[in-house]
């Protein structure tokens, strides 16, 4: 691991407390734009720790859980994309960023997290200097009803006696080999966090208007398009945005891209960010 | 939620890295009545597992 320093803190949000893991370079100081990643649900920040500290060798990385997720109090009832922007906003806002703070920062979001960029992107362009996704949620009529059927409603823990040890059995026991058990059970130990109120952010995800709001986006836009569901839906979110880079990255499975292929993944995004 | 408590969760430096712990305190001016209670939880659980109510104590729960 590079030379970095890595804290957890929390910052008032709309909903209670904010949960983030900061990293940044040994010294404390960089020139470079900071850059805050938005996860995919269930997970939390939690899932992008590799990548995070592979690009915290020469810029901060703030790494929050969406409000419900992770360490993150959950609001009180389903909400929308919009109302985790703003949660986001009293984040950045808290860290000193926007108008009348230090500007803007880069953006990384994917799934869940690529639509809580996005209209952070469209609603704040001065918290937003630059935005990348590792995948765009962007559905097809047809595949928001799927996903409604399979991801809609409260999670069945007290419904279904194998529900947990299901999810147990497919994402550790059976998990990706490349990577560590003892991370496999992290993960799987984090998605349990959201109890209940998981539902919520893929509620949010099928009820926002993607296509509009990309097609709102005027930040320059680096879309990685890896092996995952969402590959084809990236590149056609890459035709709606007017500044967009749409680079084929297809040999890195999505849930490997973090942890086996963060060195990979920060080259191409350090690429992006760096430019004026 | 007890609207006369108020809780917050928090990080401090530790040997082994950082600590979590959650800090329950009354809402208003008894926080300075009594001395504060420090909660050490069994394992393998963490702080988490007391829902307190500090009506008059400042409390301080710490995960191990």
């Amino acid at each position: 691991m590079a030379d970095i320093i890595a804290k957890r803190f929390y910052i008032d949000g709309p909903y209670g407390q904010v949960h983030l893991r900061e990293a940044k370079p040994l010294s404390g100081k960089s020139h470079k734009t900071p850059l805050i990643c938005f996860h995919q649900s269930p997970i939390s920040g939690i899932q992008y720790r590799p990548f995070q500290d592979v690009m915290a060798a020469d810029r901060i990385v703030w790494c929050p859980d969406t409000p419900g997720f992770g360490g993150s109090d959950a609001p009180p009832d389903v909400v929308t994309i919009n109302n985790y922007a703003n949660a986001m906003v009293a984040v950045l806002e808290g860290l000193g960023y926007g108008k009348s703070g230090a500007g803007a920062v880069d953006v990384f979001g994917g799934h869940t997290g690529s639509v809580i960029g996005t209209e952070l992107a469209v609603t704040r362009p001065d918290l937003v200097r630059r935005i990348a996704y590792p995948s765009v949620a962007l559905f097809t009529d047809e595949q928001r009803t799927m996903m409604m059927q399979r991801f809609g409603g409260p999670p069945e823990y007290f419904t279904d006696p194998d529900f947990v040890s299901n999810v147990y059995k497919k994402t550790v026991l059976e998990g990706h080999a490349e990577l560590d058990p003892e991370r496999r059970l992290e993960l799987f130990a984090e998605r349990l966090r959201s109890g209940m109120k998981a539902w919520y952010a893929p509620e949010a995800v099928m009820s926002y208007e993607a296509e509009e709001r990309l097609g709102e986006l005027t930040q320059p836009a680096l879309i990685l398009v890896l092996d995952d569901m969402l590959a084809e839906n990236s590149r056609r979110a890459g035709a709606l945005i007017s500044n967009s880079t749409v680079v084929e990255m297809t040999h890195i499975p999505h849930a490997l891209a973090w942890d086996v292929h963060a060195d990979e993944i920060a080259t191409a995004v350090r690429e992006f960010f760096d430019q004026e | 939620m007890n609207r006369h408590v108020a809780i917050e969760r928090k990080y401090v430096d530790g040997p082994c890295g950082q600590i979590h712990f959650i800090k329950a305190h009354p809402n208003g001016s008894l926080i300075q009545i009594k001395p504060p209670l420090v909660c050490f939880h069994q394992s393998p659980v963490s702080g988490a597992q007391k829902e307190i109510a500090a009506e008059v104590r400042r409390f301080l729960d710490a995960d191990t």
